[in-house]
Formats: C-alpha cells, structure tokens, sequence
C-alpha cells in the first residue's frame, strides 16, 4: 500500500526509541515536541502523542494526571457511541417517508440519520492526496464513520459538515503511523507516556477526542448562519477569507491587492471562492498527506498554547515589541498561511486580465513544503513587512522559472543573492534560522520532489480555456 | 490542455447544484474533460471549469460552477448564484432523497438567482438501473410542473452530458442579448462557426 511506505523516516537503530527517549526527559516533554514540530521535524512515532498534547486532549504539563484523563476519556466514548448508535438505529426503525411525500420535518432523529447518509457519502470520497485507498479500507470506513457519527450526535448543531472527514483523516493517519512506529516498544504500564501512546484497542476512542479538541476550534469556519438579515460578512469564514485577501495582503503585497480588488461585476474575486476549502480543511488539500501532517504540527503546537504554561522555548514563535512570545493560534496560522499561498502566486495573478482567471490560478495554487510555508507563515504573523524578500524573490523568479525552482530562488533571496528589497530586520528569536538553511540544502538532495511541486500543474495564461474546445 | 485564447462571442456562467453525491462534479468533468473516475473527492465550497463551445454559430464560452452539495441554506450561497444565467439542478435517480429535495433546491434559486435564470433538471446515474428508486416519468413530470427541460444522464458511460449542457447554453444564450443586466459579458468579434448537435431531451 503506498500510504504505508511513505511515512518518512522515523528512527534510525531501535525503532520508537523517541517514545522512551520522551519518558525518560518527561519535564521537558512539550518544549521537546514543540522544537520537532517547529522545525518540521516530528517523528512519527512521537506525534500522535504530541498532538494529544498540543490539542490538550490531556493536560501537557501534569503527566501524573494522563492516565487518569485517557481512562475517563475512552469509557466516556463507549457510552457516547452506543448512544448514537442506538439513536441511529431508532431513527432507520422509522417508516420511510412515501415516494410523494416531502422530507420528514426535521428532528433529532432525522438529522442523525441525515448525518449518518451525509457522512457515508463523504468517507466514500475520502482520498487525500498520497494515501491511496488507505482511508477506503473497511475497518478505517467503519472507525471514522463511528467517530463522525458519535461527534454529531454530541453537536446536533451544526452536526457533521462536509470536510470535517479530511480534518478526521489526517489524525486517524498519524494515529496508525504513530502505532506501527512504536508497537515495539515497551513501557511500564504505569509511565505517563504508556497513556498517551497509540493502543491498539482504543485508537478509535482516542481519536475521537483528538477530533473533539480539533473540531472545537475549527467549528468557527464551518458554523452555520441562516442566510438573509445580517449580511455575509457576519459568518466567521466568510470574514476570515475578506481578512486575508483585503486586510493581510494590503499589508503584506498592496501591488497584488490592487489587482485582485480591481475586478468588478460578475468578475469580482471573491475570496471565499477559492479560500473556503483551504480554511475549513486546514490546507489539507494543498499539501500531500505526509506534508499536511507536519504543517498540522506546526499548527497544534501553538494553538491551544496559554499565558499559564510554562515558558517554551518554541522555534516558531513571534516576539511582540516588548519580547513577549506571540504564540499564533490556530486562526493566526491559517490567515497567515493562507496569505502566503496568494502571494506566492502573485505573478500569475499580476499577469491576469480578469478576476475569473485569477480565481482559477488561486483554485489550483499549488504550494510549497511546509518548512516553507511555515517559516514564512511565522515572519507574516509577526510582521507582515518580512515578506518584502519573497516577494522581491518571487518577483526575481518570473524571470527565473525556467531554470530554477521557486524555493531555490527564494532561498538565495533570502540570503541576499538575488534580492532587491533591502532585507527586513531579522525578528528575534530565530534560532530556527540556520536549521532552515540546512534543511533547504537538504532539501536539494529531493529535487525531484519540489521541482514537480513547485512548477504550477498547468501554464496559466491570463483567461485561456483549459477546456477541449469543440 | 491549454489551448490558445480563441476569441469567443459571448460568456456564459452556469451554476450546478443539488444534494451531496448526486454526481454533479462527475457530469463537470465528464462534460469539460471528457474524463469520469470514482474516486473523485467531495467538492468543499466550489470549483468551477471553462469550456468554449460552438453553439448555432457563435463561439460561446461557458463558465461552469460546480458545488457542494452541503452549502444548501449556506450564507455564501447568494454568491454563487450571483450572475449565473443558467442552472444545472441534479438528483440522483438511485437515491429518492435527492429527488425530494428537488423542489427544496428549486426554491433556492427562487430566492438567490437572477429572476430570469434558465434551469435544466438532470437525473444522474441512468447507467445504474438496477438501484434506480425514482422513474424517468416522475422526473419528467416534476421537470414539466417547473417548466424546464429534463434529462436523465450517465457521466459514468457518457449518456446525454453534452445534450444537457447544450440545451441549458442555448436557452441561456437565446435569453441574454435581451437581458440588460448583461452588458459585461463578453462581445467580442468574432467569425462564426457553424453549429453542435441538436440537443436530445429524453423526453
């Protein structure tokens, strides 16, 4: 199965040696993970614990509480799920409607049912981008129809929405990754770590509550606002998509900004076009699954990060005036994210002569690796201006493209090869800065890989037909 | 698959909707690529294809929107009927749940679209007889209760793709020289060519 062999890889002699390397320096377990994941780096055995963490599906700092919290947790989902799954049954018990009649008036026992048909259809087409028919397989179908099934049971509003499947994915992915990657290891069963490592058995119940914490956040993006009476801009999603295109690129690039708010009419760039399905699925479509889940590191290590935390020594963090840490949360990253991937189409879309031409560059963005994305994601959340030198490399690049790949030219931007702009005042806190480096260089060596990611899937000439003209 | 930017003489923006999984981003592809796949993942938010097309002499570009089948009763809705000229409702003939919300869907466009917006009606998945769960006749009555065109379509096996996308860009087309709101779209000049297939109505 593809999906299986293209995990990366994660040790080097003993296998899962991460997971008892972490028990052993168990104080310093979150600035450990949070260094992995800001660096891009997270080891496979080491990350579905690490998002329990980050997610705080159990309290990070308070390891004697772990087991405590996972027992609770797991009995709490056998309840929740025979609930719905006898909800759902009472629900197919019911005489179905008659070939003329409308739909039956909606109650709780109609909408699970309605979930439940919605959710099928969805897992059926559940195919991210190098998984293969790894989400198709009956057992994983039958566990991520439970989890989705037993969450809109628990959140009859807005219940399940389309896309909550491939938040799901990732984190069922990670989970059995994470599991193959450490099943050798043996932990004392009472260890902290034995509770927040993948077990078999209660993968399912586990991931249930990861979702829980993820959805929680994301709910945001996907709530549903009865349409008329208070405008468009009242829904969260649609204002995060106007933040981003009229807010943070007025800011980070005004040329690009002019273009895309110059169109009128019928032709006007709506940003909730192209950028619905990037927010509400945390750019799960834009990466590849093994890249998707390191940007989510990158994502789930600040998210849910407080004032009462201790401090941690985190390489993705801004620094305020004062040098307080600005930890983004998740919204944060994905604006700032989100911006990038427009800006990093910019000369497409300056050479554009019509707004439906840019919309269709921006529906097929394609993005760079996620050290990429996240390091840059970072420089924007803390100040916008950073960006002058992918911009200026960017720029460069149009002139460039045919020979060099965008990060090559971007990186030698940044080294002041190629720039024009004068280089922006480094932000502080920035160790993460040589490492990005090396790990460019390192990057090199997968050429193959980034030539074929970073060249656009097809020339897009301003307005041209990609249809068989007849 | 870039072609070059023939000229075209006019533009016209279709909207597909109906309930999740009937097809609609099946009959799309079928229709602008000419490509069908089942492992095609679900359309989150919208999508949209080109494709210009000769129609009774004109060279007619259709924009064609394609989307989630979830987004019913969604604030972002009224964008994406913003401007289309016609719409492409389908069902699903193997799911009767699709088929009831027909007249739910018929009632969005009533409240979203321009007033004048021409509407086909398309049963999808004919190729699967054997699970079909609402008959050509009732589709062709409720298509004639509503006044508009109906079709039943395969995009699996190619079965009446293009005659239902022709049929909606020629009432569409027939309509707009006469519509005022229109006078963005596109006139540019052009040598006409002579015209498609006669569009086959299962009727």
């Amino acid at each position: 199965m593809a999906a299986s062999s293209d995990g990366g890889p994660t040790s080097s002699t003993e296998e899962g040696r991460e997971l008892i390397d972490l028990s052993e320096r168990l104080e310093s377990a979150m600035p450990t993970l949070m260094s992995f994941a800001g660096r891009c780096a997270m080891p496979d055995a080491l990350r579905a614990t690490a998002w329990k963490l980050f997610l705080r599906v159990v309290p990070p700092h308070k390891p004697d509480s772990w087991s405590k919290y996972v027992a609770a947790q797991r009995k709490e989902y056998e309840v929740m799920r025979e609930a719905a799954m006898n909800q759902l049954d009472e629900a197919l018990q019911q005489a179905l409607p008659e070939a003329d009649e409308e739909p039956p008036p909606e109650c709780m026992l109609a909408a699970l049912e309605d979930a439940a048909d919605q959710i099928r259809g969805d897992l059926e087409r559940c195919y991210p981008e190098g998984a293969g028919n790894y989400f198709l397989e009956a057992k994983r179908q039958k566990l991520m129809f439970d989890v989705l099934l037993v969450w809109s049971n628990q959140h009859p509003r807005p219940s399940y929405r389309q896309g909550m499947h491939e938040l799901l994915a990732p984190l069922v992915w990670a989970m059995d990754k994470s599991f193959e990657a450490t099943k050798a290891v043996a932990l004392d069963e009472r260890d902290p770590v034995s509770a927040v490592r993948v077990h078999p058995t209660y993968l399912e119940h586990d991931v249930y509550w990861m979702f829980d914490a993820l959805a929680d956040i994301m709910l945001p993006l996907y709530d549903v606002v009865p349409d008329g009476r208070q405008g468009e801009n009242k829904n969260e999603v649609v204002e995060m998509c106007r933040r981003v295109q009229a807010d943070w690129l007025r800011k980070v690039d005004p040329e690009l900004h002019a273009q895309l708010a110059g169109f009128r009419g019928n032709d006007l760039v709506l940003p909730q076009i192209y950028m619905l399905s990037w927010l509400r699925l945390a750019f799960a479509r834009q990466f590849v699954l093994t890249d998707v889940v390191k940007l989510w590191d990158a994502f789930f290590a600040t998210c849910k990060v407080a004032s009462d935390d201790s401090p941690i020594d985190y390489v993705l963090v801004a620094h305020d005036d004062d040098d307080n840490p600005r930890y983004p949360s998740m919204f944060d990253w994905l604006e700032a994210v989100a911006t990038l991937l427009v800006v990093l189409e910019r000369e497409k879309l300056l050479r554009a002569t019509t707004g439906t031409a840019c919309l269709r560059v921006l529906l097929r963005a394609v993005a760079p690796e996620p050290l990429f994305i996240t390091r840059h994601a970072r420089r924007l959340h803390a100040d916008p201006a950073t960006l002058q030198p992918l911009i200026a490399s960017l720029r460069q690049h149009a002139h460039f493209a045919h020979i060099l790949p965008l990060w090559v030219v971007s990186l030698l931007g940044s080294l002041g090869v190629l720039a024009t702009a004068p280089r922006p005042s480094v932000p502080a806190a920035e160790p993460a800065f040589h490492s990005f480096s090396a790990a460019i260089f390192r990057s090199l060596l997968s050429m193959g890989y980034y030539a074929g990611a970073t060249r656009p899937s097809s020339s897009v000439t301003a307005d041209s037909p990609d249809a068989t003209d007849r | 698959m870039t072609s070059s930017s023939r000229p075209f003489d006019l533009q016209i923006k279709l909207l597909m909707i109906g309930d999740s999984a009937v097809g609609k981003t099946s009959l799309l592809l079928r229709y602008a690529n000419d490509t069908f796949s089942s492992t095609f993942i679900t359309t989150i938010g919208i999508d949209f294809k080109i494709k210009t097309i000769d129609l009774d002499g004109k060279r007619v570009k259709l924009q064609i929107w394609d989307t989630a089948g979830q987004e019913q009763f969604r604030t972002i809705t009224r964008s994406y009927f913003r401007g289309a000229q016609g719409i492409v409702l389908v069902y699903d003939i193997t799911d009767r749940g699709t088929f009831n919300s027909v007249r739910s869907w018929m009632a969005q466009i009533n409240d979203h679209a321009d007033a004048q917006v021409n509407r086909v009606l398309i049963g999808n998945k004919a190729d699967f007889e054997t699970a079909r769960q609402v008959s050509t006749e009732e589709g062709q009555r409720l298509a004639d209760e509503y006044g508009v065109k109906f079709f039943e379509t395969s995009a699996k096996n190619d079965v009446n793709v293009t005659e239902c996308f022709t049929t909606i860009a020629r009432e569409a087309k027939a309509r707009i020289p006469t519509d005022p709101n229109n006078n963005r779209q596109g006139q540019r000049l052009n040598s006409g060519r002579a015209s498609g297939s006669k569009p086959g109505c299962c009727k």
